[in-house]
């Protein structure tokens, strides 16, 4: 399979500050990568850089999608991918939406910008609400977001990204501020949704239980860093970087009582005031000199001075 | 024996039913654990039980205290006694005042004449930040330092009850492992009864002694929680378990 997308060295700075320092990743066709960090950690800086969605930041590197790269490409050009072969979805669906127009105009609108007529445009609107699972579709169509729940709100947003048929979609922690049910079920819908069309999926968020259940592979970022990047069965049964593992036993999970876990000490690095080296250095229990003075390079599956390199 | 009794409480909004005749106790010492999704009444129920809400029917008693018809002086007590830990740290803390302020606050208004320096900085301790955050503003502390600013201004007036509104589900998750064991914590060395509200049930699985799930102002079910969530017997619990990522399959 080849690669969708390809982001190289990506730098972002805002002001003096690098919030992504030296970000590789690649996502291939039809697969469902997840980007997991902490706040601070750069993860949701580097998915909006792919589409160039914060003009205060500066860029350097390389993206390319199917050979193109994005960084450079004229506004004009870049406008064609966003919306149409990039899809997004955000946090808060609230605030994707326009309150004084009803929703059915706007997850239609990809599709009126290009060019639809109105009333096909509407029926695949429709339909796109019919296959997030609302019911009645048609009348929704009317309704305004307000009139909406959260959880509508957001199959209605995800509506909106999927209508062009994309090729990427940039989900941004979509599911963080939903009810744990349905929370669930918006996932097994992007899930499914990706799937039926061999969509690439690039699915950023905090929580280690989401990525767990969906995704086929993992990266993991630190302070504006990728950390470590694995399959998702490796990442979670053989976690090689300390800060992954500290992670994973930080998480609280069923049938497991206090006692099992263990909390990361001290504050999680910022990128105004990321420590020198290996920036977990200062949390991490087997940190040794060197972690402290050389930023340890991704080699394999990990960025740390620690992990073995497999003889090639 | 019990420290807060909650009987039969109700409350409707412009004719709305939000909290249906909901019993609730917490023994002494004791962590009980409050489950639901929005809308399910968890926090009319903590408003309610803090005085910030008027029930419609029902009855509160803490320590045999009737709440809803305390008097001043009993009412006093409960304020001083019973603390409460909000979800938010960024909008719970006055970021014009300092954190010797902040924790401060409530010594300065129920114990006036006690020691309010130390009684601060020992309760910063207990939350494991030193005394050179006294003079610090909220403004330059991470999110999970707020939590237990937070924390701290609750436990700096010893209380008995600490009522914490979904405190982990703000912070990040290396964070939250630290707030879960500060509140653990608490109540071991402390003898804190906790109510901890949460919508993540496995914190509540760790964390919780009994388990009340509400469901559209209904304690659907109540019980010991390792129980509970080994054999579910209402449908409604049974589908927020399903929910709960399960890490077992992969692991």
């Amino acid at each position: 399979m080849s690669a969708l997308l390809e982001i190289r060295d990506l730098t972002v700075d805002a002001g003096d500050v690098r919030l992504v320092d030296g970000m590789n990743l690649t996502l291939r066709r039809g697969e469902f990568l997840a980007l997991v960090g902490e706040s601070g950690s750069g993860k949701s800086v580097t998915a909006r850089a792919i589409t160039r969605l914060d003009r205060r930041t500066r860029l350097a590197g390389s993206i390319r999608m199917d050979g193109a790269e994005l960084l450079t490409m004229p506004e004009s050009e870049l406008r064609a991918y966003r919306g149409a072969r990039i899809g997004m979805v955000f946090q808060d669906p609230l605030s994707s939406f326009n309150p004084v127009q009803p929703i059915g105009r706007q997850i239609a609108e990809p599709l009126l910008i290009r060019g639809v007529g109105r009333a096909a445009a509407r029926k695949k609107a429709e339909e796109m609400l019919g296959e997030m699972g609302i019911t009645r579709p048609g009348e929704r169509l009317t309704a305004y977001p307000h009139e909406l729940s959260g959880g509508m709100r957001q199959r209605a947003a995800i509506a909106m990204a999927l209508i062009a048929e994309p090729e990427l979609l940039i989900a941004d922690e979509p599911t963080t501020a939903l009810d744990v049910r349905m929370q669930a079920k918006v996932l097994k819908l992007i899930r499914e949704a990706a799937t039926a069309r061999h969509l690439a999926v690039l699915f950023i968020t905090h929580d280690l239980g989401i990525v767990a259940g969906n995704a086929d592979r993992v990266c993991v970022m630190y302070s504006g860093r990728p950390v470590e990047e694995n399959d998702v069965r490796t990442l979670f049964r053989a976690p090689v970087h300390p800060y992954t593992r500290d992670l994973l036993a930080a998480v609280p999970r069923l049938g497991r009582g206090v006692g099992s876990l263990t909390a990361i000490p001290g504050v999680a690095a910022t990128p105004a005031n990321r420590p020198a080296g290996c920036a977990y250095h200062p949390r991490c229990a087997v940190a040794v000199q060197r972690c402290a003075t050389q930023v340890p390079a991704f080699e394999a599956r990990a960025a740390c001075h620690l992990v073995e390199v497999p003889a090639r | 024996m019990s420290l807060l009794s909650i009987v039969n409480l109700s409350k409707a909004f412009k004719g709305v039913t939000v909290l249906d005749g909901v019993s609730l106790t917490i023994g002494t010492g004791e962590i009980a654990g409050l489950v639901g999704e929005s809308g399910s009444g968890k926090s009319t129920l903590i408003r309610c039980l803090m005085g910030l809400e008027k029930p419609d029917g029902g009855a509160i008693t803490y320590d045999g205290i009737d709440l809803l018809r305390a008097g001043r002086a009993e009412r006093r007590r409960f304020q001083r006694e019973a603390q409460i830990v909000f979800q938010d740290p960024y909008s719970s803390l006055n970021p014009r005042r300092t954190v010797e302020q902040i924790v401060g606050e409530g010594l300065q208004i129920h114990e006036p004449r006690a020691p309010r320096r130390d009684r601060v900085v020992e309760a910063l301790d207990q939350v494991g930040l030193g005394a050179d955050m006294l003079g610090r503003h909220p403004g330059s502390l991470s999110g999970g330092q707020r939590q237990r600013v937070a924390i701290a201004r609750a436990l700096a007036m010893r209380p008995r009850l600490l009522v914490c509104d979904e405190p982990v589900s703000a912070l990040d998750v290396s964070v939250q492992a630290q707030v879960v064991h500060l509140l653990k914590d608490a109540q071991q060395r402390l003898g804190t009864s906790l109510l901890f509200v949460a919508h993540d049930l496995a914190v509540v699985g760790a964390l919780c002694d009994t388990v009340t799930v509400l469901d559209q102002g209904v304690a659907v079910e109540q019980g010991v929680t390792a129980a509970v969530f080994a054999e579910p017997a209402h449908a409604y619990t049974r589908e927020l378990l399903a929910a709960v990522p399960d890490f077992e399959g992969i692991s």
